[in-house]
């Protein structure tokens, strides 16, 4: 939800609270009020009755036009003073209304009266109607006027903000170039900005190490390697090399293998995400691949595989031709490596892009961790793992959509530019 | 010949070292740029082994003197970079090949005798082993005088073997000889397999001698003996 969104329900909150709450308020205090007037008019009725009566000696006029009601009635009884409320005609509103009644004895030349004098009370409806709709006016005008207020305000005080955040939204790791960011007047966010720039230049900093560290490392590995093969052929021209030891020597050997292996290919890896490839020409993909399918003939034909290729258009791409190579190498050579005996594999390409479709068992790792690194169909198998995340890898550089899915008994891998 | 083995590493360039004396080269050994640089200017050598990165200076840099002493001299780039700009740079200073860390000796052999044949015998000489005399210019072998009708991997293979006579060449380094880095191990175990049988079956109907040899599970040996 948006800042300002937020703002103004909490705002509108506030509001209707208050002012719900205050029309509660000013609701009693005026019922308390109007009925304290209407009592207080009705015993002054009655002293300009008694007044009335002790000058004139007659009773006053009885009423029952208009609002007030004066009622005289001879009684034996002796009356009780009380206000009551009730109900009444009203006959210049022509309807029921509610009356406050004062009840009080007169005596009048020796005959006891009860006197009823009773006056309209306004109407809780007609009050609870006005309240509501002074307070619903004043209401919705401070919420427009807040909300207003709200909205400049976020415009301008919040503009360094918004600037910040669509400036970090711009920021890549990859990109490898820090984010300037402004120094606004706002304190606070002045020294977000300035956090924000050192947490970015820290990441940065960070991840040129680790990318320097990878490719360290995998430098620094080749050394030892190296001994570790030279000396593994020397101790195998012995001659009466006993049987256990052409065992260990077996297994140091395709140890040392895979692990030559492994470097090479992270070491590529590592020399990628540096982007360390820098030429970059028009390449050609089906003089590659037709280069490719060339140099695997022999296990192509060791399979009996039938290749298709059907080019009818021309692909290429802008990229370093070894990095290119080294893609459709690993493409084809997946294809050619994970078929079936007398498989297929179709290579077609257009000017947008290449499918490469062969034949093979389902892949026993999810369809979408293929292309991460280590992910392999088959663990046994004597492949690193790499040959996808490589050839992602390389995509990614270039821009380049790589998919794979699997199909009706295919694996397809798509590039598309 | 005498080869001098620039490589500040200790138990790689004592470990070249003694492979080169065993197959009956001088070896001199160099652990820095300034040992490099004096040897290379007092001494003729007809191989250095070059690595690139030397305390007290870049190899690259020493390419020049060592042709400038002797054109003749065979530089082999021994170093742990496989970036192609290295490889490009050090080819165009005037290295006759470029190897990558860590490589395995049977094709470090086969190179230095490439580069040694390029370098000092224009190519011309053929390789006789017995009555087997191979052309590497035309991609010709004869057995016993009869043209031997081999493919273009059969014949690197045989070439390969007689290059490192009497060693056992294991599986990997001929795969990695013959399909480079990238190939598929257990793939090719099989096809270097099928190669030798086909070789083997070539030669002997030609009227030569079996002398391929296979130790099992590491690989194959070319001995007369």
């Amino acid at each position: 939800m948006k800042l300002l969104a937020k703002t103004s329900i909490i705002n509108f909150l506030i509001i209707a609270i208050l002012l719900i709450a205050g029309g509660f308020f000013v609701f009693s205090q005026l019922r308390a009020f109007i009925d304290e007037e209407v009592t207080e008019n009705l015993y002054n009725q009655k002293t300009r009755i008694e007044q009335f009566v002790a000058d004139s000696v007659r009773l006053p006029h009885q009423t029952m036009q208009g609002a007030d009601i004066i009622l005289f009635q001879p009684t034996n009884n002796s009356v009780l003073e009380s206000v009551i409320d009730t109900t009444l005609y009203n006959s210049l509103e022509e309807e029921t209304q509610p009356y406050r009644m004062l009840r009080f004895q007169l005596n009048f030349s020796n005959q006891s009266y009860s006197v009823v004098v009773a006056k309209p009370v306004m109407e809780s409806d007609d009050l609870v109607e006005t309240l509501t709709t002074t307070l619903g006016i004043t209401g919705a005008v401070l919420l427009a006027l807040l909300l207003i207020t709200t909205w400049l305000v976020s415009r301008r005080l919040w503009k360094p903000f918004y600037t910040t955040l669509s400036a970090v939204q711009q920021f890549q790791i990859r990109g490898n170039k820090s984010v300037l960011l402004e120094k606004p007047s706002t304190r606070e966010f002045r020294m977000l900005n300035q956090e924000l720039e050192k947490l970015m230049s820290r990441i940065l900093d960070d991840y040129r190490n680790l990318k320097e560290f990878t490719e360290n490392a995998s430098h620094e590995i080749q050394t030892p390697l190296a001994i570790i093969r030279t000396r593994l052929e020397q101790w195998v021209q012995s001659e009466h090399l006993p049987h256990d030891d052409q065992d260990h020597w077996r297994d140091i050997s395709e140890a040392t293998n895979r692990l030559s292996r492994l470097n090479s290919s992270l070491l590529l890896l590592a020399k990628i995400e540096n982007r360390q490839f820098v030429d970059s020409e028009d390449v050609p993909f089906q003089e590659l691949i037709e280069n490719q399918l060339h140099q695997t003939e022999e296990m192509i034909s060791h399979r009996h595989l039938i290749v298709e290729l059907d080019c009818t258009e021309e692909f290429s791409v802008a990229m370093n031709r070894h990095l290119a190579t080294i893609l459709v190498s690993n493409l084809i050579g997946n294809a050619v490596r994970h078929n079936v005996e007398h498989g297929t594999i179709k290579v077609s390409c257009t000017s947008k892009g290449i499918t490469i479709a062969n034949t093979g068992e389902p892949p026993l790792v999810p369809v979408e961790k293929l292309m991460q690194r280590f992910q392999k169909s088959d663990p046994a198998a004597d492949s690193t793992g790499l040959g996808l995340a490589i050839s992602r890898q390389i995509c990614d550089t270039y821009m380049i959509a790589i998919d794979y899915r699997f199909e009706n008994g295919l694996h397809i891998i798509e590039i598309r530019k | 010949m005498k080869i001098l083995v620039v490589e500040d590493e200790y138990y790689l360039s004592s470990s070249i070292c003694n492979f080169l004396t065993k197959e009956n080269y001088v070896c001199d050994l160099a652990v820095s740029y300034a040992e490099a640089e004096e040897r290379a200017a007092l001494y003729l050598y007809d191989c250095v082994l070059l690595d690139v990165t030397l305390p007290g200076g870049s190899g690259l840099n020493l390419i020049n003197r060592i042709k400038d002493h002797k054109p003749t001299t065979g530089v082999i780039i021994i170093s742990a970079k496989n970036s192609i700009d290295d490889k490009i740079k050090g080819l165009d200073l005037g290295a006759d090949d470029y190897l990558t860390k860590p490589f395995h000796l049977a094709e470090l052999n086969s190179r230095i005798k490439s580069v040694f044949r390029r370098l000092n015998l224009e190519g011309k000489l053929e390789i006789k082993t017995g009555n087997l005399v191979i052309n590497p210019d035309h991609f010709e072998v004869k057995v016993a005088g009869n043209i031997l009708n081999t493919t273009k991997k059969e014949f690197q293979l045989l070439l390969f073997l007689i290059q490192n006579k009497d060693r056992v060449l294991t599986r990997e380094s001929i795969a990695e000889h013959l399909w480079g880095e990238e190939a598929d191990l257990t793939d090719s175990f099989d096809f270097i397999y099928s190669h030798i049988k086909n070789l083997r079956k070539k030669i002997i109907e030609n009227g030569g001698a079996d002398c391929i040899h296979s130790v099992y599970g590491i690989g194959y040996k070319y001995s007369e003996a």
